[in-house]
């Protein structure tokens, strides 16, 4: 049974337009959902985010497996959230990125290293989207020419909405070949 | 200058349709107040109308003062900020808020079961529009949406999220029919 984690940004909620696409891709599908939220303590960039998202993802593992043993879930993390990339390389989980912090050495070595399927999505307007980082993962990569952080390229609403379809339905296809 | 009030459903939150919304409002330069809350639990069992204006009250004061310090300094005597609110099912409760004080305003899945939005809707002389989904069978009533008089936009088989059975792309492209049509009312009432 398909089943997926929903990690935020630093935002800290998973109710926001990206994560909100995947959450309905998971649902259509039947999908055993578990999401995380959190409070960003202030100063977390300078000590090191890594251990705070492990221990939110690894909670929502805890927890997913205590209603399907079996589970093997598709992590889909924003932003910060990606700091899970880690986690998910020891456990070899899948897992789609949305704009991942590529600028961040870690991050794009446990992408790397990680022998399960991922898909990697950023815009070429990001700073944190380094497209080198991306490319040499060797895993699936969607880039959003022109489009910023929150996967916005210039122009006019219905543009963005384009990207976001874009987005769903890559998101879909990596679900449906699990 | 637009001040767009942006307020959340029983969430609380600024989730997807208020995303959009607040995209078209940051694309028009326009000032935004996004409105965040704790939903008292079991409020639709009572009235919740002085819960949503007392946070829209206060985020309209908040957009005022910005817009009075910004117009001060920048250009003195320019015409003041008009305030536009953008609403999300329970926060469609800010309807009579919004005709007390005859002010423009987006409902997205208004609460048109509820007798009392619908009359303050239809009371209120300010342009409004309706963005609802014939799915939603326990909030969006479409006959009271037409009585209104306003305009109205109506999403086929939209759920009270204007998600549509399908891919996500049939959902994304509602997301497209509701964000230009958001852009369309703020270009008209600006």
């Amino acid at each position: 049974m398909l089943s997926g984690i929903l990690v935020p940004g630093g935002l800290g909620t998973v109710q926001t337009t990206l994560l909100d696409l995947a959450w309905e891709a998971l649902n259509d599908r039947q999908a055993l959902i578990e999401e995380v939220s959190w409070m960003m303590p202030e100063g977390l960039q300078e000590v090191g985010p890594e251990p705070f998202v492990r221990t939110y993802v690894a909670a929502a593992l805890h927890r997913l497996t205590q209603r399907a043993p079996e589970a093997r879930p598709v992590l889909i993390a924003k932003s910060l959230g990606t700091h899970a990339a880690a986690l998910a390389a020891e456990r070899e989980l899948p897992a789609v990125w949305l704009t991942p912090l590529l600028h961040i050495p870690a991050v794009a070595a446990a992408i790397g290293r990680n022998p399960a399927p991922q898909l990697l999505i950023g815009g070429t307007a990001d700073l944190s989207w380094v497209p080198a980082a991306a490319r040499s993962t060797g895993k699936q990569v969607l880039t959003i020419q022109d489009a910023d952080h929150r996967l916005r390229a210039p122009g006019k609403l219905r543009d963005f909405t384009d990207t976001l379809g874009t987005i769903g339905t890559a998101i879909e296809d990596f679900l449906d070949a699990r | 200058m637009i001040n767009g009030i942006l307020i959340p459903g029983g969430t609380g939150l600024i989730g997807t349709l208020l995303d959009i919304a607040w995209e078209t409002l940051a694309d028009r330069t326009a000032h935004v107040e996004a409105i965040t809350w704790a939903t008292p639990r079991d409020i639709l069992d009572v009235d919740p109308e002085p819960f949503v204006r007392t946070h829209v009250e206060a985020a309209l004061q908040r957009a005022e003062e910005v817009a009075t310090s910004v117009g001060a300094t920048a250009r003195p005597g320019r015409p003041k900020a008009r305030p536009v609110l953008i609403a999300k099912s329970l926060g469609s409760y800010a309807a009579a808020l919004a005709a007390d004080r005859e002010l423009p305003a987006i409902w997205l899945t208004p609460l048109l079961t509820r007798p009392a939005v619908v009359e303050a809707i239809t009371r209120n002389p300010a342009p409004q529009l309706l963005i609802g989904g014939t799915a939603d069978r326990r909030w969006w009533d479409a006959a009271a949406a037409q009585a209104t008089g306003k305009r109205v936009l109506t999403i086929e088989n939209g759920t009270h999220s204007l998600r549509v059975p399908g891919p996500v792309r049939n959902f994304t492209e509602v997301l497209g029919t509701v964000g230009t049509a958001i852009e369309e009312f703020l270009d008209e009432v600006a």
